[in-house]
């Protein structure tokens, strides 16, 4: 993006590393909506707003500006067209927080820095001295606290007093030596440098740079920051013992059987069915009625918004009915988790199984997503380290875990033919999941990456907090998967208008009856599986079935591809070649396992 | 001795990290040569979580075992052993 001057509008571009309260300042200013944290892929898409005479950028969260992977790279690019930065700075990790800082105020773009999260430095017995820290890094500084709104109106008063920071002797003197050379901008030279940027005649100097940026901010710290003793704090130690496989593990099956309950149970049940009710018997029928006497029903277009897979009338029963109650208890959970600091330590606990299967602890977040939604999950793998843990991921997603929606049907179903099937159930996608991940791990050219990240102090969620991130993430899910689950709906419809539903499904017969040992209309509840998981699950709910095809039919249905939006999802995040082959080798992998049982066990 | 070696409570300095992109980010979280930790806890074959003052950071079992570290002898009281009132 170009540098827009128009109207004499300044470009403020805020920048901070992950969870810092960014976003809570940037709806301050700007009053519009935007995500509050850097939940994975929710923030990727840089949000703008106005603020008085500032056009205002907010940046996905960084540990620091170059370009290890694409919200890096997005953020460099803002911050170099930059008039001015507002850095927020998280108060309670001072010593991670401003390497961000010090390599903004090196890039000699002026800036004001705000420190957040005043309330829990001063919970934390936290001392900073303010005085100190302005006066060694020659901007201004503002404490607030974000989420109480507190003091943000002094925050946006130093605005105008935006000045360039002081840079570090190494860097001063490396930028004087190559000034010269080129006609280039500070933050150009220094991230040349940096080896993030390349520019003829510029040597790459990152680590020497690096390291000395580091021993900066680490003396820096030392003479501003003052830890109180805080001794045997409670969450300290709750926090030490959740590291522990002996109480970790335990903990860990009873978070996953609260979210079960909660999700799986209580959203994906009670709430699901109230409200598809009401969906079902009041809104379908009304909007047919309203809109029927417009549009002829039996007419395309007609079919396209107000018929079975209507886009009117299914894809929004789906929408409100089903995804949204779902999306909501389960970000709902998501964002107590990750308020708590809980994540971290599960990601450090499993990291170990993680690695047989070609991925490392920070999986667990899209695993654990996959749960509630296998489309959201998808979207939530570009938070892992190489396209290569992506694509396991993803492929892993969409063979082995069965989306909330679906859960719900299969438990109801196996559980009725008794306990033994449950666990076999659970037994096979355990032991699918682990096969397929250990091969994809042979065979795919390379290593899972390293695990190494932050573990933060436990504490104890505020409900303000995690109710507006909760509804702040699933609107944005919403609006970003809606549009995916029309398209899958239109994609349904033509294929039943032009006969190519009931094609495909005399084609797949004979292998869903000899192969399978099924009856054929399972290879009807095989189709309405792809446009919605439950669908699939729920057509076996009226054959009669054996105890064993009902095994046969739950495992083939889980494996089998995952629902319509999770395939455009799929597409759009690893392309048309890799989506076609995730969906091909799954349903594979689903006609191949399923028919093994088959034969083995009817 | 590598990072993976030290036992919980063990305090020592770092010396090599790997090179690569992983260096930039152990860098930029606070890690590098010379910097001094305290080991807190080892997970079964699985990540090494260390203390840097009053960060913890989960360090992955190979990454940790590429990381060679110096022991700091416990005899000797040190100053700045223990984050004390100035950190």
């Amino acid at each position: 993006m170009g540098k827009d001057q128009v109207d004499g509008l300044k470009r403020l571009v805020l920048v901070g590393n992950p969870n810092v309260g960014k976003s809570v300042v940037f709806n301050y200013l700007t009053g519009s909506y935007v995500d509050v944290s850097n939940f994975p892929g929710t923030t990727v898409d840089v949000s703008q707003g106005k603020y008085k005479n500032y056009i205002v950028l907010d940046t996905p969260g960084i540990y620091g500006v170059s370009s290890f992977n694409d919200e890096e790279k997005v953020a460099r690019d803002v911050i170099l067209d930059a008039d001015l930065l507002l850095n927020v700075v998280d108060g309670v990790h001072l010593e991670r927080d401003l390497f961000l800082t010090l390599q903004l105020a090196d890039m000699g773009i002026p800036m004001v820095v705000a420190i957040n999260m005043m309330d829990e430095v001063k919970r934390q017995g936290i001392e900073i001295d303010f005085k100190a820290l302005e006066k060694y890094l020659g901007v201004p500084i503002v404490p607030i606290c974000a989420t109480e709104q507190k003091d943000l109106e002094k925050l946006v008063a130093a605005l105008p007093q935006a000045t360039v920071g002081k840079k570090g002797k190494e860097v001063d003197n490396l930028l004087k030596e190559y000034a010269s050379l080129n006609n280039l901008t500070e933050a150009q030279i220094l991230l040349a440098l940096e080896g993030d940027l390349s520019f003829e005649g510029i040597p790459e100097k990152r680590e020497e740079l690096y390291f000395d940026r580091r021993k900066r901010v680490d003396d820096l710290c030392k003479k501003v920051v003052r830890y109180q003793k805080t001794g045997t704090h409670f969450s300290e130690h709750l926090g030490d013992l959740l590291l522990k496989p002996a109480l970790g593990i335990p903990v860990l099956f009873l978070v996953l059987f609260l979210a079960y309950k909660l999700i799986g149970v209580f959203a994906a049940g009670t709430v699901v069915d109230f409200l598809e009710g009401i969906m079902t018997t009041y809104y379908e029928p009304w909007i047919r009625n309203t809109l029927g006497a417009v549009i002829p029903l039996d007419s395309i277009i007609g079919q396209l918004l107000l018929g079975e897979f209507g886009i009117l009338t299914m894809t929004v029963t789906y929408i409100f009915g089903l995804l949204l109650p779902l999306v909501i208890a389960f970000y709902l959970l998501l964002s107590i988790l990750e308020d708590s600091g809980y994540l971290p330590r599960v990601a450090a606990l499993l990291d170990r199984s993680f690695n047989k299967v070609g991925l490392n602890g920070r999986a667990v977040i899209p695993m654990v997503l996959g749960f509630g939604c296998v489309t959201m999950a998808s979207i939530s793998t570009r938070i892992l380290g190489s396209d290569r843990e992506r694509l396991i991921a993803i492929i892993l997603l969409s063979l082995t875990i069965p989306c909330s929606a679906q859960m719900g049907v299969i438990t109801a179903m196996l559980s009725s033919l008794g306990f033994g099937y449950f666990l076999a159930y659970v037994v096979i996608m355990i032991a699918i999941f682990v096969i397929a991940g250990t091969l994809l791990n042979k065979i795919l050219p390379g290593q899972p990456t390293d695990l190494l990240i932050d573990i933060p102090p436990m504490r104890l969620p505020l409900a303000k907090n995690v109710l507006q991130k909760t509804w702040n993430k699933s609107v944005h899910f919403i609006t970003e998967a809606g549009p995916l689950f029309a398209i899958g709906a239109l994609l349904i419809t033509v294929l039943q208008m032009t006969g190519a539903l009931d094609v495909i499904q005399t084609a797949a017969a004979p292998l869903v009856v000899n192969w399978m040992k099924l009856p054929k209309e399972a290879s009807t509840a095989f189709m309405m599986g792809i446009i919605r998981r439950d669908f699939g699950a729920a057509g076996f709910f009226n054959m009669t079935l054996t105890k064993e095809q009902t095994l046969v039919a739950m495992t083939t249905l889980t494996l089998f591809v995952p629902c319509i939006a999770s395939i455009v999802v799929i597409i759009k995040e690893r392309g048309f070649k890799q989506g076609l082959a995730v969906f091909l080798s799954c349903m594979l992998a689903a006609f191949l396992v399923g028919g093994t049982m088959a034969q083995i066990l009817i | 001795m590598t990072l993976n070696q030290l036992s919980p409570g063990q305090r020592a300095s770092l010396e090599e990290l790997p090179q690569g992109l992983i260096r930039s980010q152990a860098v930029r979280l606070g890690l590098m040569p010379g910097t001094e930790i305290t080991c807190v806890q080892k997970l079964p074959k699985g990540p090494v979580i260390i203390r840097k003052n009053y960060q913890q950071i989960a360090v992955g079992a190979a990454l940790a075992d590429q990381i060679t570290v110096k022991e700091i002898d416990e005899g000797v009281p040190k100053r700045g052993k223990r984050p004390s009132r100035w950190a």
